[in-house]
């Protein structure tokens, strides 16, 4: 079949979406079904991950549009590694030990998972008794309360539940950083060994600053989109667990599984297996008897259905990645005014 | 896929393209996908944006796609609401039915503003004549529209009412001629000196009172490939009765104030300064001070004048 | 203007890395592009200066509050210690200063 991209079954449809956004298939050069394919590229917010596999096209609408991609995700990568040196900066002549989490440490190593994410925050971890003296240092290099969480209930509320600080807002620059000093909730039901993790992170270069090892990184990841709510994204979440289980070895991908054990996030592990043969064909054994039939239904709905998917959702996911955009969009302010009402 | 007029597709066409989302609007640099089943949108496009061109067929690579759509299933039947969906989530407040083609028009705004990272983008009216360009900056209750329209009757062409489109390789504006927007006064200002048959009828009671849109003109579109190299950049301020004055403004502020009206700049970083400080190094800037349009076209004219050809 | 590690560290050395910037000047105005941080700064001659002076070779703190009045051709007294700290933070915040050597 040379025409893939019009498949009616909407599984081999999205299966094949996925083989030309991670590049393990050259993109159609049927317009038609280009078209159709670059079109759920851009409703699912990838393009600029399309644009980082992809190889070059004398289709010159296509070059644009990926250039077009890859200059916003090369402006991601940039604010990202500026502000991670920010935060080694202003916690230089400390010995408190920090670990970059998702895009900021996916960056620092160069990793294809840290091309073409929206980024709106830096998320770190730090040791829960390091908490006061990283808040402290990071209010002295201008991090302040967002406004949106600076009342006290907000405040109570994550110091009391949450596994993270409330969100801190750079009073020039505008950008949020996220200090966790676990991985979850204190309310969530798993309860990931944070510690071990940080245990066995390693400086990134000859830095101060600390990145997971790559199968802790991978369980990192399927943590937070399969516990911690970011499926809102399916394209993107899937797209980077993929590239980060391909970056692992052999070896460590059959430690995996028990590595998630020994860490307590078997599930969110075994989901994230089970995604991956899905819908890239990762040659993986998944106990499926582990992942409940209604969450593997609600994944397939939200995957497959692109479009059809409840709108709610899609909002949803936009939106938190949206709201917190450290843009200074004076532009889309004023536009923003001249539709609010009064 | 072929290039028609939008004026040359049969009415039950573009309601069919539309309705299915595939009615791709080719101006200027972009295209974007238009979708829509609210009959007061079409009915605006069909009649605003006639002269546009439109890709015909199924294989289209859009820059943009944008739905002007029910904000929920109660608005499409109670008290009927309408709102711009860009594919992204913007805090867009929904608006009563009748106010579609602003929803219209604020959505292909919202589109260029945050999804194009080609050009660098300012908030800015762009006009030209063959000496050049003339960037009108936005600023609030400045008059940028009601200038740049009463310019276009003084031989100026329309490149924007809205964006000053910087090429980052040429540092050259890029033309992105659509209707330009009137509010309250200007409206009648304006089919006044342009012919009341060039204006769309009005949508009152919008959150900003009356708006009306100054229809595209063919001639604008006919030159939307041509860039132009800005060689002026106004800052203008209405006071009602002010005797018209005229300030040249450091180069530097004129330099931030663009930057801070642009959506755009930072995300494309270097290139953007680049053609930023290639465009300033070729103008000259002044704060212009009005109290009615006779006198700001005056002041333009005395300005324009003495810039070299 | 907070600085949040201490620069006084006498073995702490500050520099500028040029090639991390991208200037162009209107008079003596200078834009300057920051490629780390892809933000855009104006500057004027003082400023200019202090990048100048830091980017001949790295300094610590003390050397740049003792040297700095020198290199601008005025006395200590009208370039004093607080107005050269601010300098510095100024440019530290926006992260064109590197610590080059501890």
């Amino acid at each position: 079949m040379v025409e893939m991209a019009t498949s009616e079954n909407p599984h081999e449809r999205v299966r094949q979406f996925f083989c030309f956004a991670s590049g393990l298939t050259p993109l159609p050069t049927d317009a038609k079904a280009l078209s159709d394919f670059v079109s759920w590229a851009q409703r699912g917010h990838i393009l600029g991950q399309v644009a980082a596999v992809a190889s070059a096209s004398d289709n010159k609408r296509l070059q644009t549009l990926l250039e077009n991609a890859a200059t916003r995700s090369a402006y991601d990568k940039r604010m990202l590694k500026f502000e991670t040196e920010r935060i080694e900066r202003a916690l230089l002549g400390t010995d408190i030990r920090v670990v970059l989490l998702k895009g900021s440490a996916y960056v620092a190593e160069d990793l294809l998972a840290g091309i073409g994410r929206r980024v709106s925050d830096i998320d770190i971890l730090v040791k829960e008794e390091d908490l006061p003296e990283a808040e402290k240092l990071l209010r002295q290099a201008g991090w302040k309360d967002e406004v949106s969480t600076a009342n006290p209930y907000d405040q109570k509320y994550y110091r009391d539940w949450m596994h993270e600080l409330p969100p801190l807002r750079h009073s020039k620059r505008r950008t949020i950083i996220d200090v966790h000093h676990r991985l979850l909730p204190r309310t969530a039901r798993i309860s990931p060994d944070h510690l071990a993790m940080m245990a066995d992170a390693s400086p990134v270069g000859d830095g101060n600053l600390l990145v997971f090892a790559p199968v802790d990184r991978f369980i990192h990841s399927a943590i937070h989109i399969f516990a911690d709510g970011a499926l809102e994204t399916p394209a993107r979440s899937l797209l980077e667990l993929f590239y980060l289980f391909n970056d692992l070895s052999v070896q460590e991908r059959d430690s995996l599984e028990s590595r998630a054990a020994f860490l307590n996030v078997m599930s969110p592990v075994q989901i994230a297996l089970w995604a991956l043969k899905r819908y890239f064909g990762v040659m993986v054994i998944v106990n499926k008897s582990n992942i409940s039939k209604v969450l593997r239904l609600s994944i397939e709905t939200m995957v497959e259905n692109g479009r059809a998917a409840p709108l709610a959702r899609v909002l949803l996911y936009v939106r938190s990645h949206y709201l917190r955009m450290p843009l200074p969009l004076l532009m889309a302010h004023l536009f923003r005014k001249a539709i609010r009402r009064g | 896929m072929k290039n028609v007029a939008l004026s040359d597709l049969p009415p039950e066409t573009v309601k069919r393209l539309l309705s299915e989302g595939r009615l791709y609007l080719h101006l200027g640099p972009y295209v974007t996908a238009l979708s829509t089943k609210d009959a007061g949108v079409r009915e605006f496009l069909t009649d605003m944006y006639q002269d546009c061109s439109i890709l015909v067929g199924e294989e289209a690579l859009v820059d943009f796609s944008l739905e002007v759509r029910a904000p929920n299933l109660v608005r499409r039947y109670i008290r009927r609401q309408i709102v711009a969906d860009p594919g992204f989530y913007f805090p867009a407040v929904p608006l009563p039915v009748k106010l579609g083609p602003l929803c219209l028009e604020m959505g292909m705004n919202l589109c260029v503003a945050l999804q194009s990272f080609r050009q660098a983008i300012f908030h800015a009216g762009v006009v030209s004549d063959q000496k050049g360009g003339i960037v009108i900056a936005a600023r609030s209750g400045g008059g940028k529209s009601t200038l740049t329209a009463a310019l276009m009757e003084e031989g100026f062409r329309l490149l924007s009412d809205e964006f000053a489109i910087l090429c980052a390789e040429t540092s050259f504006l890029l033309a992105y001629p659509r209707p330009v927007s009137l509010k309250n006064q200007s409206i009648d200002v304006v089919r006044v000196f342009a012919g009341a048959d060039q204006v769309s009828d009005r949508l009152t009671g919008t959150p900003k009172g009356d708006i009306a849109y100054r229809r595209l003109r063919k001639s604008d579109l006919e030159t939307a490939n041509l860039p132009a190299k800005a060689k002026l950049i106004l800052f203008p301020r209405f006071q009602a009765e002010a005797a018209p004055a005229v300030e040249k403004m450091d180069i530097a502020d004129a330099a931030m104030q663009l930057i801070a009206s642009s959506p755009n700049y930072q995300v494309i970083g270097e290139p953007a300064f680049h053609a930023l400080m290639q465009m300033l190094d070729g103008v000259e800037a002044y704060e212009i001070t009005y109290g009615n349009t006779e006198d700001s076209l005056m002041l333009v004219k005395d300005l324009w004048e003495a810039v070299d050809g | 203007m907070t600085v949040s590690a201490n620069p006084n560290n006498d073995h702490w050395l500050w520099g500028v890395y040029t090639n991390h910037m991208v200037t162009h000047s209107f008079g003596d105005t200078t834009f300057v592009y920051n490629r780390q941080s892809g933000t855009t700064h104006i500057f004027n001659l003082v400023s200019m200066a202090m990048i100048e002076f830091l980017s001949e070779k790295p300094r610590s703190m003390n050397e740049i509050i003792r040297d700095f009045p020198a290199y601008m051709g005025v006395d200590a007294a009208e370039c004093p210690a607080g107005v050269v700290r601010r300098l510095f933070g100024e440019l530290d915040e926006i992260g064109l200063l590197e610590l080059v050597q501890s």
